[in-house]
């Protein structure tokens, strides 16, 4: 069975293409950018009133792409080569589990090895990398890479969740209920209260607590895309 | 065994599959017939699980089949399927590994007999090449019972019949239940042991090639010597001209009298009057 279910793995990594070149192109840029502010810097301009947004954050968009073409462009091609629905749903659980902490280790790097650094410089009024607004900085880079892979992971299985179920009335369904929870739940205090806990939770409580949240939610998602893959015609 | 019993899948208002009641064995090729649109590939695709029936069971080996539970022991191939643009090479070796006992030998001996250039990726490959290769990887499958849909589309008159040689070397090294469903209803008589038809999702026949081609005939003659030799028998078609009718039947054979002459039914013609049949003047 893990036979099978590694193999699915190698072959969904090996086929986003699409994922890898996006991502690539979108940290190419940011990094562009950083690197010419850098020099008009060194070349005494002044950007000490600028904030550098990190490239590393830009890796975050591999593991969500992935959430979007593993179940709607692999699914079907890994089914035609023989594959069954249980290694596909397993398979499909470690790429997003396995790029989730591989662009939270990168980003983990890019934050001490260049954002700390840069910041540091006084060259820019600061960089900013998500790992430090969600203050996962704050706990040390074991919770910067440990959180920050946790909240990606339930990021990728809910996104591929809801990819699953695209075009279901309940798919529908779920996507205007997000929409709706959000706008509905925002502008009336005692819900926003619940969604802010919500969020709190999953991004800004402590490293144990919110690695519990998310693995636990994480493994929630993936128990219902079980039931939404036994639902998805071939 | 693989069994049907009282399936009903249905899209919309529209039975696609319509209360079938089936058995089928756990050897031989079996040829599945039917109109565009009569249900052929949602039968395979139920049978594989992947879909799931509006109604009735379907069983393998007594187990149920539906798509959470998709059946290791069937693999379903639909032709024109979209793989991924790896090499030839790479996408056996990826099939080698997401399958129990996939028999890469087999796979790289038909692939070399069909010249199949196994460095190319397969949008390289003409869309009959995709086919074939789509169908090795299917055949060198193990499993118990192989559902190929339309495995000849695109397919030139060489390739049609280097398909059937396939077939039987695949079935002659691994005895299974192998199910086609295609057109080119003639040609794979010449491989094919059982029949099944379908029309408007409903099993019309299921029987022995030997058995069709025993049941199945036609008698042409004049009409006032053919109209009375017809009564209590089968008939699936009927075409007159002038005095003369021909009629085709599905019924045990007579002996004509003189004037009258009985003819073998083509499995085509045999096809077409059974699911388009009626009176043709």
């Amino acid at each position: 069975m893990f036979k099978k279910v590694w193999a699915t793995t190698r072959l969904n990594l090996r086929n986003l293409g699409v994922a890898y070149l996006v991502t690539a192109l979108v940290v190419a840029l940011m990094l562009g950018q950083t690197v010419t502010k850098l020099v008009i810097s060194l070349d005494g301009g002044d950007m000490s009133q600028q904030l550098e947004t990190s490239g590393g954050n830009f890796f975050w968009l591999l593991p969500l792409l992935a959430a979007i073409l593993v179940p709607a462009r692999n699914y079907q091609r890994t089914i035609s080569l023989g594959a069954k629905r249980t290694s596909f749903w397993w398979g499909a659980l470690l790429v997003q589990a396995l790029l989730a902490a591989a662009v939270a280790l990168i980003n983990t790097v890019v934050y001490y090895a260049f954002d700390l650094p840069l910041a540091r410089s006084g060259r820019f009024d600061g960089v900013v990398n998500l790992v430090e607004v969600f203050g996962w900085a704050d706990h040390g880079p074991l919770a910067v890479f440990g959180q920050q892979a946790a909240f990606l992971f339930l990021a990728a299985v809910l996104v591929q969740a809801l990819t699953l179920a695209q075009g279901k009335w309940y798919g529908y369904a779920a996507d205007v209920a997000l929409v709706a929870i959000i706008s509905v739940f925002t502008p009336i205090a005692g819900l926003r209260a619940a969604l802010g806990w919500f969020f709190h939770q999953i991004l800004f409580a402590g490293p144990w607590p919110q690695l519990a949240a998310c693995l636990l939610l994480a493994a929630l998602c993936h128990w219902l895309s079980r039931w939404l893959l036994a639902r998805k015609a071939v | 065994m693989i069994e049907f019993d009282h399936v009903t899948k249905r899209y919309g208002g529209v039975n696609a599959i319509d209360r079938v009641c089936l058995r089928l064995p756990d050897h031989g090729i079996h040829c599945l017939l039917g109109r565009n649109g009569a249900g052929k590939t949602t039968w395979m695709k139920l049978l594989a699980g992947h879909i799931g029936a509006t109604s009735g069971a379907i069983t393998v080996d007594g187990r149920p089949v539906s798509p959470g539970r998709m059946p290791e022991s069937v693999n379903y191939i639909e032709s024109g399927v979209t793989q991924f643009n790896l090499r030839v090479s790479e996408l056996m070796a990826a099939a080698a590994d997401l399958q129990q006992g996939f028999d890469q030998g087999f796979a790289q001996e038909m692939a070399d007999r069909l010249e199949l250039d196994r460095r190319k990726r397969f949008k390289q490959l003409s869309f009959g090449m995709r086919t074939m290769l789509t169908t090795i990887i299917a055949l060198a499958n193990s499993s118990r019972a192989i559902l190929l849909d339309e495995p000849t589309l695109g397919f030139d008159a060489i390739m049609r019949q280097q398909f059937n040689d396939l077939l039987l070397q695949s079935h002659q090294a691994h005895p299974r239940l192998i199910v086609v469903s295609t057109h080119l209803i003639d040609e794979i008589a010449k491989v094919t042991e059982r029949l099944i038809v379908i029309d408007r999702g409903r099993v019309l026949l299921q029987a022995g090639i030997d058995q069709v081609d025993e049941l199945a005939y036609s008698l042409s003659g004049p009409t006032a010597a053919v109209q009375p030799l017809l009564a209590g028998l089968n008939v699936i078609g009927r075409t007159s001209a002038g005095a003369l009718t021909t009629a085709q039947i599905y019924d045990h054979r007579i002996t004509p009298p003189p004037g009258v002459v009985l003819e073998r039914l083509s499995l085509q013609d045999f096809f077409i009057n059974l699911v388009g049949g009626g009176t043709h003047v």
